[in-house]
């Protein structure tokens, strides 16, 4: 005991040294001699241009899918490490096994990950050398910080996997979740410290407004406005991801397998990392929602080129994905209904979910202000639709979106309930006590939706606090009083692997779904700069200084999502590949 | 009292009508926006 | 079999996501053009006409000044009350608190643009600042960036529309803009009238080099006809006045944001000389 309390707090140290003290790890290697030069003005001779290659598109596409790479590699192992503690806690070596699986998984995908790193810095470089040179020259140090973390990372990362059976039972198994805390919390400082560099390029600080000169730390630069809403962001979207993948892979396994008990350990894998996914996308949308606050707050040009702007249209398709997201997510919950016997009796609420659902994506996805021809205009007689007008405006969006969260919620509930049966006298009341903060919670969103579309602007966005905190109140009240009302209950069984191959098919649209918004995003954010290598400090006078279209950009993100699943597909095909073994009688011919 | 889902009912909607109550109107007005009346748009 | 099967089910979502993306408007975003003001031949209609296409287009101005309540509505207030309004409020303490007249009113445009939180008009601030702090970007600094002269234009068109002749100075030799030599490489702007009348596809319509095309009316001998100004806002505004026999909505609506001013003054000069 003495000694899983030494390793635990060993871990805590680590993190504490880079968490709670990120000047030491951030500020290694500041000069305090500040770089008085300015930001280059490169003119367009100074981009190198190859063979008519269109640098940018190579830059994006490295980037993104290092990105793509980077967000899996980084979160199966904090998921892999949650599974790993909740085995410990419920001595259930089903999760156990499964996270040994995810790490194996995401190995190979590692030097990939690397790799296709390398191939950004040098396509950066090569395409965008005046540009790198200032980076380097606001970030000095820190770049060798980085660079020794991910040697530290690949250590880390490489005991972890390999000492897995040497440390699995006892005392030993804290050590090795002690390793596991300490491989995340490199891996967090990495992408913290890359997200700096991203977030530097959209609100610049501790460079001199006028010349770009650097004035400030390498803490200060770092911590721009930007900053910590993208770190949570990614953070948390990196969950979903990573368990959005597993899933993928766990719902091919499952229609590949005939063996019913290695169909059965595929459908309950499929089920975690589903759970997984979507626990990491219920907060998205309020930190998105913050990091578009952050941004308004930083420069309200910026935040108007967003949402208001040629970029309006991309949150349409945002939309759409995220609707597909929550739609495929509750099409598999409610098949997962089946599992159960009980769950037949909850299967006749799920048509007024799933109307619900469906409602408030139609509503989610109206456009409001459109850029129209005059023509449509003067067909619309207006730039707003008379009766859809009032649909697409921000109080009935997020009147939507809150709904759609909730009713996301029931669903999970009702699966998690489907499988249990409550012992405790007080279960009806309880019940009923729910059905009451449901009841209440939805008025008070649309009353809030109401209440914000009749009043002036400030009040539009002051309202939506409210809804988001009745949101989220429904979410963590209905949780603590079903925690209590299912203490002792009955557990029911749960017959693994009885699930229709169909609803493997939602754990497909996922990943793809989840993949192509990551590059739909990453697109926008990257255009929130428009001429702009660093926004206001440095222009970009590249020929590909303008904003592409949404047609072309969504052609360059499928062709990047689809060289990601290959890429993905040769991944998992190496981890089988790893497992088989030739039998021995087969003799050489 | 505990076992009646009615009473619970009652009770569960008057409390959570009491709870958003209070908690809507110290966001609002803790974002400095007094829920007055006069807020119709002309 | 499987493998295919979630292969083509994989590939089919992601076609139904791209084929989306390329039914909504395609639209394009370029860096802006660095206009060159062909300093010499600006009158005040010009000016103004340029103020118009800058608080259109270049300065983003209407991305707030507009009617979703962000900022005052510029294009639709009654600025001629508003504006002396403005000069005799106690809480305005700026550069021209206490004068009056257009020239006042001329100084007050001028802070509200390179200063904004100099004043800040009750409940437009900044959340939480008690209306000390604009939202408002600083128009001479970037990203926006206009120059002297396209801030004077700004004001002439503002100072216009509240019914005061404008106080600006017309741009002088002296104040040519010299572009960034790392700007003067944008998209290609045409040199000479023709080359400019040739990129905007004017004679396609318009009776010009003998197209003797007559879906646009006939401009020979419009110099007599119409003064610079009015030209330069048929040009720019084609709605606004539509010629006798002629139809509405046929020329396009965007050559504020198409042309650079020394375009717009290449084909006004060519247009103006026209024999009849």
């Amino acid at each position: 005991m003495k000694k899983q309390t030494l390793h635990v707090s060993l871990g805590l140290l680590a993190v504490l040294l880079l968490v709670l003290i990120p000047q030491y790890g951030f500020a290694a290697g500041d000069e305090v001699a500040a770089v008085l030069e300015g930001a280059p003005k490169p003119s367009r001779l100074d981009y190198p241009m190859i063979w008519g290659i269109s640098g940018r598109t190579v830059v994006w596409s490295m980037a993104q899918m290092h990105l793509f790479l980077a967000a899996f590699v980084l979160s199966v192992p904090l998921f892999s490490l949650a599974t790993e503690f909740m085995g410990t806690v419920t001595g259930d070596d089903r999760f156990d096994n499964m996270a040994h699986e995810f790490m194996k998984i995401s190995m190979a995908a590692y030097s990939l990950t690397a790799l296709v790193g390398g191939g950004l810095t040098l396509s950066l470089f090569l395409f965008y050398p005046q540009m790198m040179g200032y980076m380097l020259k606001v970030f000095r140090g820190q770049v060798l910080v980085y660079a020794a973390l991910f040697g530290f990372e690949s250590i880390t990362l490489y005991i972890y996997y390999y000492s897995w059976d040497a440390l699995r039972r006892g005392n030993r198994k804290w050590f090795h979740m002690s390793i596991g805390l300490t491989l995340n919390t490199i891996g967090l400082t990495l992408m913290f410290i890359a997200n700096a560099w991203a977030t530097f390029m959209m609100s610049p600080a501790g460079v001199d407004p006028a010349t770009g000169a650097v004035t400030g730390t390498i803490w200060e630069v770092t911590r721009n406005p930007l900053w910590n809403p993208l770190n949570l962001h990614r953070f948390l979207a990196n969950i979903a991801y990573g368990g959005a993948i597993v899933g993928g892979y766990a719902a091919y396994m499952f229609l590949a397998e005939k063996d019913p008990v290695k169909k059965a350990h595929y459908d309950w894998m499929g089920y975690t990392s589903n759970f997984i996914a979507i626990l990491g996308f219920l907060p998205l949308p309020f930190a998105g929602y913050w990091l578009m606050a952050e941004i308004y707050a930083y420069s309200q040009q910026m935040g108007i080129t967003a949402m208001g702007g040629i970029l309006a249209w991309l949150f349409i398709i945002q939309a759409v994905l995220i609707g597909t997201i929550m739609m495929a997510a509750n099409y598999y919950l409610w098949s997962g209904l089946m599992r159960t016997d009980r769950g037949a009796h909850y299967a006749r609420y799920v048509k007024y979910i799933a109307v619900v659902i469906v409602g408030g994506f139609l509503v989610w996805v109206t456009p409001h202000t459109l850029l129209l021809t005059s023509q449509e205009i003067q067909q619309l007689g207006g730039t707003h639709h008379k009766l859809l007008g009032p649909l697409g405006i921000m109080p009935a969006k997020n009147t939507a979106v809150n709904l759609m969260l909730v009713f996301t919620f029931m669903s999970f509930q009702m699966f998690y309930r489907s499988s249990r049966i409550p012992t405790v006298s007080w279960a009806k009341a309880g019940n009923m006590f729910i059905v009451a903060l449901y009841v209440i919670g939805c008025i008070n969103i649309v009353g809030a939706g109401l209440y914000g579309y009749i009043t002036p602007t400030v009040y539009k966005v002051g309202a939506s606090v409210p809804q988001v905190v009745t949101t989220l109140t429904i979410i963590i009240g209905s949780v603590i009083i079903d925690v209590f009302r299912l203490r002792g209950s009955k557990p029911e069984t749960v017959h693994w692997g009885r699930m229709s191959e169909r609803s493997q098919y939602a754990l497909f649209v996922l990943p793809v779904a989840f993949t192509w918004l990551m590059g739909l995003m990453g697109y926008i954010r990257s255009s929130l700069r428009t001429h702009w290598h660093v926004y206001t400090i440095m222009k970009d006078n590249s020929a590909e200084a303008y904003i592409p279209t949404i047609g072309q950009a969504g052609n360059t993100i499928t062709a990047i999502t689809l060289g990601f699943m290959a890429i993905m597909v040769f991944v998992f095909w190496l981890s089988r590949l790893g497992a088989t073994r030739q039998d021995e009688t087969e003799a050489p011919s | 009292m505990l076992r009646n889902k009615w009473l619970a009912l009652v009770i569960g909607l008057a409390f959570w009508a009491a709870y958003f109550y209070f908690i809507d109107k110290s966001i609002m007005e803790g974002q400095g926006l007094p829920v007055a009346a006069n807020l119709m748009p002309k | 079999m499987t493998f295919l099967r979630v292969v083509l089910f994989s590939v089919a979502v992601l076609l139904v996501f791209t084929g989306f993306a390329n039914v909504l408007p395609q639209i394009q975003s370029d860096p802006p053009k660095e206009e060159i003001i062909d300093t010499g031949s600006l009158d005040m209609a010009g000016m103004i006409s340029l103020g118009e296409s800058l608080f259109k287009g270049k300065g983003t101005c209407t991305l707030c000044h507009n009617g979703m309540g962000r900022a005052p509505d510029l294009l639709e207030m009654n600025l001629a009350e508003t504006f002396p309004e403005r000069l005799k409020d106690p809480r305005y303490k700026g550069v021209a608190a206490g004068k009056e007249g257009p020239k006042a009113i001329e100084e007050y445009i001028h802070e509200s643009m390179v200063d904004p939180s100099a004043y800040v008009v009750a409940g437009f601030g900044k959340k939480g600042t008690n209306d000390t702090e604009s939202p408002m970007p600083t128009i001479n600094k970037p990203p926006v960036e206009l120059n002297e002269i396209e801030i004077n234009a700004v004001i002439a068109f503002l100072q216009d529309r509240a019914g005061i002749e404008p106080t600006v100075p017309l741009p002088s030799a002296e104040d040519v803009v010299v572009p960034d030599e790392s700007s003067s490489e944008g998209p290609d702007v045409a040199t000479t009238a023709e080359d400019a009348i040739d990129k905007f596809g004017c004679a396609a319509c318009h009776d010009l080099f003998g197209s003797e095309a007559d879906t646009g009316p006939p401009l020979a001998g419009i110099g007599k006809r119409m003064s610079r100004g009015d030209l330069m806002d048929a040009i720019l505004y084609p709605n606004d006045t539509i010629a006798e026999g002629y139809e509405a909505d046929i020329m396009p609506q965007d050559f504020a944001e198409q042309m650079s001013a020394s375009e717009l003054t290449l084909i006004v000069d060519y247009l103006l000389n026209l024999p009849e």
